[in-house]
């Protein structure tokens, strides 16, 4: 089986951009809503907890928030199947619903910060990225060498 | 179900939250990624991506990775928090998860295929497998044949090239792969003492200035790393070729760290909440009759949240023992009715 | 912004009554249509649901959704230093961390406001799937309040068994058995003293006596009380409340009906 993303660059260069806020709570629906109405409508800055802070609240609760850019080297996309596969095994397609370059992630009541789980989760691209650079032949044949050396020293 | 909320908690929010939202079932799931721009073909002409599944060593079953049609390919790794959820436009968006692609070097999955199909002998890479789909693509279409001279013996005979296992070769090389993932910790400055299994990115500032973790301890995390895309066992012998000591010692000492870590957590979360215990004598004395306030009129309204509900139980009253003991013999009400 | 206003404050205090004996604690839910409550009790064999329509309240407003989780108690306390005819308000912010309670005297004499800190609490809201039950009695709430406590006297669990010709009640232990029979009232001269059964099929239950006594606090909101019934569903006990709502509790059958 295999998904096929029915897009390329050209696509996402006319893509339609969207605002996005990640938010910090479990909705168990999908569709549309009043987001400007019940959302936007009661952003504030909170220049008090730092520049950019952004606070709201949803159902009450507090939130505080910041703008986002998406990860350096990376477009943000929302993607979404058109159509419900048939089996596991059935091909699928995923369509481009519109493209972002930032978007507001919010916590409950804490000001975002590098100890969000989110944060760190990024810097697993960067490890991934270290780890699949190549290696070179002469590097390599050093390093048996070496290694060979360091067993025959300490038998 | 009714558990104390912590802080940590995070409010449900119903299905309307959002006010009189028209409920749509059709529209499926959207998915919000984060897509390497470099891996995204320029256009119609480069032909499509494609997400396929392919054996995982780390996972131990298939997952899914990106591929271009040039044959580049990328894991594709979701970031799953719990309770989380997007607003995309102006509609919510229950999937939570953000995908993202992050690159792999393809001669790590097929390390797999190597070692169970060529280690006792040389064979062309398109006689292995050969029932096996993804595998096959894999190794024939995907992967450089070039870098597996990093880890196999290569042997030519005319234009057939056939492969064979090299175990000191793969070592070495994974050795320098974790240097590599070492060089980027280092550069990160993730903090990785000797809690570093335990706590594998935290990535505070604080930490980090105070960190006086050794060489070792970054070699230990980097393998770590390295490991998740190797069977246990290659992991194993990683760990010895690279000598991390693996001390029982050492598990000590990290466990007790991180547990002290973890009651310090608490502590600070506690401290910087300006949540007061609601016990029913406190609530009593905060009640005040003060005439005639305007509750919408206080512009310095605190951003607090909502007190957190007092985590120790407190004891059952009379009343309320008769009526969990009258509860006995009947089913839970949970068991009828589903959870939103 | 959130402010819900009655005209009297007895309702509120009988409504809290109702629930405050199986709940410790609960979040209201509150949006432009209404509030709305759901919990279970802390043994979670029961589940309340409270309903209060937006347009019974006198005044009503709310700007956003929001959840206010409460300690039922403090709630209680509170609305013991209202008078029964007092005008009763409720007010909160957006992101607040307090509810505010508001009482009038009818004269505008006397004015007191309370506030009250708000709780996370972290409950899950259950889907309750829509049932066609196979018998629905309603009956004067008195009388039911009385036939639950009589028969807990007897015993732990009550047997309801329902037919055509009528419903009866029955408990039985060391002391010895009872029953009570309740026939279909003949002619409908008083609405709130019928007994009415629409029955699709004969069924008969057996449910924890304490909490069928727990449900009866919610007597003094309504004359009648309506019990729907259908093998190994959970029986709902609705009060409505008059213009302004429901209150309905949900009860899991117990699973063996002899006695423990």
């Amino acid at each position: 089986m295999s998904i096929t993303l029915d897009f390329n660059g050209k696509n996402i260069a006319k893509g339609k951009e969207l605002a996005l806020h990640f938010l910090p709570a479990k909705i168990n629906g999908d569709g549309e809503a009043n987001v400007d109405h019940y959302f936007n409508n009661y952003t504030r800055e909170a220049t008090e907890f730092g520049s950019g802070i952004l606070t709201n609240a949803l159902r009450g609760y507090p939130l505080m928030g910041e703008k986002l850019k998406v990860p350096e080297g990376y477009r943000g996309l929302v993607l979404q199947e058109t159509e419900k596969p048939i089996s596991y095994s059935s091909d699928r397609q995923l369509r481009l619903t519109g493209v972002f370059q930032d978007f507001t992630f919010w916590n409950y009541d804490k000001v975002p910060s590098n100890g969000d789980p989110y944060r760190q989760a990024l810097f697993q691209a960067d490890v991934a990225q270290a780890l699949a650079q190549p290696i070179t032949e002469d590097d390599l044949e050093a390093e048996i060498a070496r290694n060979k050396e360091n067993a025959n020293d300490s038998p | 179900m009714s558990k104390k909320a912590t802080r940590a908690s995070k409010p449900k929010a119903d299905p309307d939250a959002e006010g009189s939202a028209k409920m749509s079932k059709a529209s499926a799931l959207k998915k919000v990624l984060f897509m390497s721009q470099e891996l995204l073909p320029k256009d119609a002409d480069d032909g499509h991506l494609r997400l396929e599944r392919f054996f995982h060593p780390g996972h131990g079953k298939e997952a899914l990775f990106m591929t271009h049609p040039d044959g580049r390919i990328m894991e594709f790794v979701e970031y799953a928090e719990p309770r989380r959820s997007w607003l995309v436009n102006s509609e919510v968006c229950s999937n939570g998860r953000i995908y993202m692609t992050t690159p792999v070097d393809p001669t790590l999955l097929a390390l797999y295929h190597l070692r169970k199909h060529c280690a006792q002998k040389a064979m062309s890479l398109d006689n292995i497998a050969v029932e096996e789909a993804s595998t096959s693509r894999l190794l024939n279409e995907i992967l450089d044949p070039e870098n597996l001279k990093c880890v196999a013996d290569v042997k030519s005979s005319g234009e057939q090239k056939f492969y064979r296992y090299n175990q000191e070769r793969t070592l070495a090389w994974l050795a320098l792969k974790t240097r590599q993932v070492v060089r980027i910790l280092k550069e990160k400055q993730v903090h990785c003492g000797h809690s570093a299994q335990s706590q594998n990115f935290v990535r505070s500032e604080k930490l980090a200035a105070e960190n006086v973790s050794n060489e070792m301890d970054y070699t230990r995390m980097a393998c770590d790393i390295v490991g998740r895309y190797l069977d246990a066992d290659l992991h194993g012998l990683l760990i010895n070729y690279l000598h991390i000591p693996s001390e029982i010692q050492a598990i000590v000492e990290e466990k007790a760290a991180a547990q002290k870590r973890k009651s310090m957590a608490g502590k600070d979360e506690g401290s910087d909440s300006k949540k007061i215990k609601l016990n029913d004598s406190d609530a009593a004395a905060k009640l005040k009759s003060s005439g005639l306030v305007d509750s919408d009129g206080d512009p310095n309204a605190s951003i607090t949240s909502p007190t957190a509900a007092p985590l120790k139980e407190r004891s059952l009253t009379a009343k309320e023992k008769a009526l969990a003991k009258g509860a006995k013999g009947t089913k839970s009400i949970a068991s009828f009715f589903k959870v939103k | 912004m959130f402010e819900a206003r009655l005209g009297q404050a007895t309702i509120l205090k009988k409504i809290l009554d109702a629930i405050k004996d199986l709940l410790n604690e609960a979040t209201f839910d509150c949006s432009d249509s209404g509030i709305q409550l759901q919990a279970m009790d802390n043994s979670h064999v029961s589940l309340v649901s409270l309903t209060l329509r937006s347009d019974g309240f006198d005044k009503f407003r709310c700007d956003r959704n929001l959840s206010m989780g409460m300690n039922l108690g403090s709630m209680a306390k509170i609305l013991k230093c209202a008078n029964n005819e007092d005008n009763v308000t409720m007010k909160a912010q957006d992101n607040a961390d307090t509810v505010t309670i508001m009482f009038e005297s009818a004269n505008q004499e006397k004015v007191s406001d309370y506030e009250m800190k708000l709780m996370n609490l972290d409950q899950e809201h259950l889907g309750i799937p829509e049932t066609d039950f196979s018998c629905v009695v309603r009956m004067p709430a008195m009388e039911f309040a009385r036939i639950c406590r009589d028969l807990a006297q007897f015993s732990e669990s009550v047997v309801i068994c329902c037919t055509k010709e009528g419903v009866k009640f029955s408990a039985s232990g060391d002391v010895g058995t009872a029953n009570i029979k309740l026939a279909q009232t003949g002619s409908v001269d008083k609405e709130e003293e019928a007994v009415i059964i629409e029955m699709q099929e004969p069924v008969t239950l057996t449910f924890a006596c304490r909490y069928l006594n727990a449900f009866t606090k919610a007597t003094p909101l309504s004359t009648q009380v309506q019990l729907s019934m259908c093998a190994d569903v959970p029986l709902v006990v609705e009060y409505a409340i008059k213009d302004l709502g429901h209150i309905r509790y949900y009860l899991a059958p117990k699973i063996e009906d002899n006695e423990t």
